[in-house]
């Protein structure tokens, strides 16, 4: 089974913006290498080398350009329904101080 | 119990009005819903109102057919102001400024909204049982779980909560459930409904879909909410050939057609013995009927379900970096930076199989892991993809279980990767952006229903909704207590 590493664990939590504590460190360590491990065939998974077409994998069709629409000035949210779900707004979104 | 069109029928003929069966509904779950828990938000004002209108259009005529017939929406489905929590204390009083299309097309028809249903928490699981408002119970048997992540949707359709609903489908979150709660659920074909207004999960998987008493009745809902939309730009109804129809009616071309089934082996390989019975006597009928049946194999679908999951997590890990404190959602106390507060908020906000999902999801997408995990889930996916096309080349249709297990009763242990292979003959198409549907097909030995899956090429829901149909007439259990008042 796949370690993970206590570096590799503060890394990914640090990137997710979580945290947690020595207690959920481990159960979430002993979840997360269990599901790599049931995940892991697909590291070695044989593929096509490439599609019907000849192309590589993930080298999809170049984009068709005739879908897009006009780029019009369309009406959307007012200031007071975006900012209605927001906590503690005074006419804009808070944060804390930045700079 | 009555169907839609039965329902639709008496409300054209005024034998009944919109807001007499309105009412009923009402009344309905506010008996039975202390008991199943399904309905987690009612939005009881909207439904009178609306019911009022749709009486109204009523008696001018010419109301649309879905008119005055009374909708549940899952929990992770906007309407504009109403709670919408995807069952999450991150979302706890969240109202959405805005309606979802999909919702607002059943709007425009007349439907009327009762509420919104439970569900997993943010849709990441198969039991429903991680809600924050604790889990449904299955209608058919109170002490057996409704399955998940649309276990609420499920159960309401199947406790008469409703004549139909909207759920969400990402790796099977319709259709099992559906087929743990003896209900009829469609997940249609990646780009056919609009996304606009679903709470993102896993953006090139997620796909609202529908559950009804009846394949017919899901046809209806699904012709209702389908086509292009502006807000979401992978919606292409275009693909649908003229002549086609995907209003549960039949064009006369397809209605005295041959099918042709395959069955894939690894989609059907170490599942329970009471659903490869039930895939045997389906087989059995299909080819009764003078169906053409054979077994396939699509070699690359062993892979699949890890890739799914690969993928689908590293997707809500981006999706759910919005949830920050600051717009929406929770928003953690007395927190000294931005840095602070996301991460506050955040563990506040989040259960543990979200942040879990969020984890495994930023693990294969972080430097030094992508190639092996993400980019190479990402090969496997088209790999896939490619197998299923190569199969509709020969064949119109595939039969599936839905589920590898029967249902299984609260309390039963089981593991993180145990629980992710419930989605093991749903997800692969999912990963394929396939129109999949659940029909009822049999018992398992504890009585719970066990549903069956035909999967169709892209775009080809009328083939599906055919040989759905087919399977509905051969197989579906003749049980008092599902498809309403159950319990």
């Amino acid at each position: 089974m796949a370690k993970i590493s206590k570096e590799d664990f503060d890394k990914i939590a640090s990137l997710s913006k979580l945290s947690f504590s020595e207690e959920e460190r481990e159960r979430f360590t002993a979840d997360l290498e269990q599901l790599t491990d049931f995940a892991k065939s697909v590291n070695t998974a044989l593929c096509d080398e490439t599609d019907a077409e000849g192309r590589e994998p993930g080298k999809a069709e170049e984009l068709t350009l005739e879908g897009l629409r006009e780029d019009v000035t369309a009406s959307s949210l007012s200031n007071s329904a975006a900012l209605q779900n927001a906590n503690g707004t005074d006419g804009y979104f808070k944060v804390n101080r930045v700079i | 119990m009555n169907t839609l069109f039965e329902l639709s029928e008496k409300l054209k003929k005024r034998e009944i009005s919109s807001l007499e069966l309105t009412k009923a509904y009402i009344g309905r779950i506010d008996e039975k819903n202390p008991l199943l828990n399904a309905v987690v938000h009612k939005t009881y004002d909207k439904a009178l109102a609306l019911a009022e209108r749709a009486d109204k259009r009523l008696a001018e005529g010419n109301a649309p057919l879905l008119c005055g017939i009374p909708v549940l929406l899952k929990d992770n489905i906007c309407s504009e102001g109403d709670l919408t929590t995807c069952c999450s204390k991150m979302l706890s009083g969240y109202r959405p400024p805005y309606d979802a299309t999909a919702w607002k097309r059943l709007e425009e028809q007349g439907m009327v909204l009762l509420g919104k249903t439970n569900m997993d928490e943010f849709a990441f699981g198969s039991t429903s049982e991680t809600s924050c408002y604790g889990a449904p119970k299955n209608p058919v048997d109170p002490s057996f779980i409704t399955g998940g992540s649309s276990g609420g949707s499920a159960a309401a359709v199947s406790a008469g909560f409703a004549p139909v609903a909207l759920g969400s489908d990402t790796g099977g979150s319709v259709r099992q459930p559906a087929s743990f709660c003896g209900v009829v659920g469609l997940k249609p074909t990646y780009g056919a409904v609009s996304r606009y207004g679903l709470i993102a999960y896993a953006s090139s998987f997620d796909q609202i879909g529908v559950f009804a008493g009846s394949v017919k009745e899901a046809g209806v809902l699904f012709g209702a909410i389908r086509g292009t939309d502006s807000h979401d730009m992978t919606t292409c109804a275009g693909f649908y050939s003229a002549g086609k129809r995907q209003d549960g009616e039949l064009s006369a071309a397809s209605a005295g057609r041959r099918l042709k089934l395959a069955i894939v082996r690894e989609l059907s390989d170490g599942i329970d013995e009471d659903v490869k019975n039930t895939l045997e006597r389906a087989r059995a009928y299909f080819s009764g009927t003078g169906a053409e049946i054979a077994e396939v194999s699509i070699p690359s679908l062993v892979s699949a379900l890890p890739a799914y999951y690969i993928i689908a997590c590293a997707e809500a890990s981006s999706n759910l970096g919005r949830y920050d404190g600051v717009r929406y959602g929770h928003r953690a106390e007395g927190a000294a930076s931005f840095e602070e507060l996301a991460v506050k908020s955040r563990n506040e906000g989040f259960g543990d199989e979200v942040k879990r999902r969020i984890m495994l999801g930023t693990y294969v997408l972080s430097g030094g892991y992508y190639d092996a995990w993400y980019r190479k889930a990402c090969e496997v996916r088209e790999t896939v993809a490619r197998g299923f096309l190569k199969t509709f080349e020969k064949y119109d249709v595939i039969l599936a279980p839905t589920s590898p297990f029967i249902v299984p009763r609260f309390g039963e242990k089981r593991g993180a990767a145990d629980l992710y292979r419930a989605d093991m003959c749903t997800a692969p198409a999912n990963l394929s952006g396939l129109p999949a549907i659940s029909v009822p097909s049999g018992t398992d030995r504890n009585g719970m229903p066990i549903g069956l899956q035909i999967i169709g090429n892209r775009f080809d829901e009328e083939t599906v909704l055919f040989a759905a149909e087919k399977l509905e007439q051969g197989l579906k259990p003749q049980h008092d207590t599902w498809g309403g008042y159950a319990c």
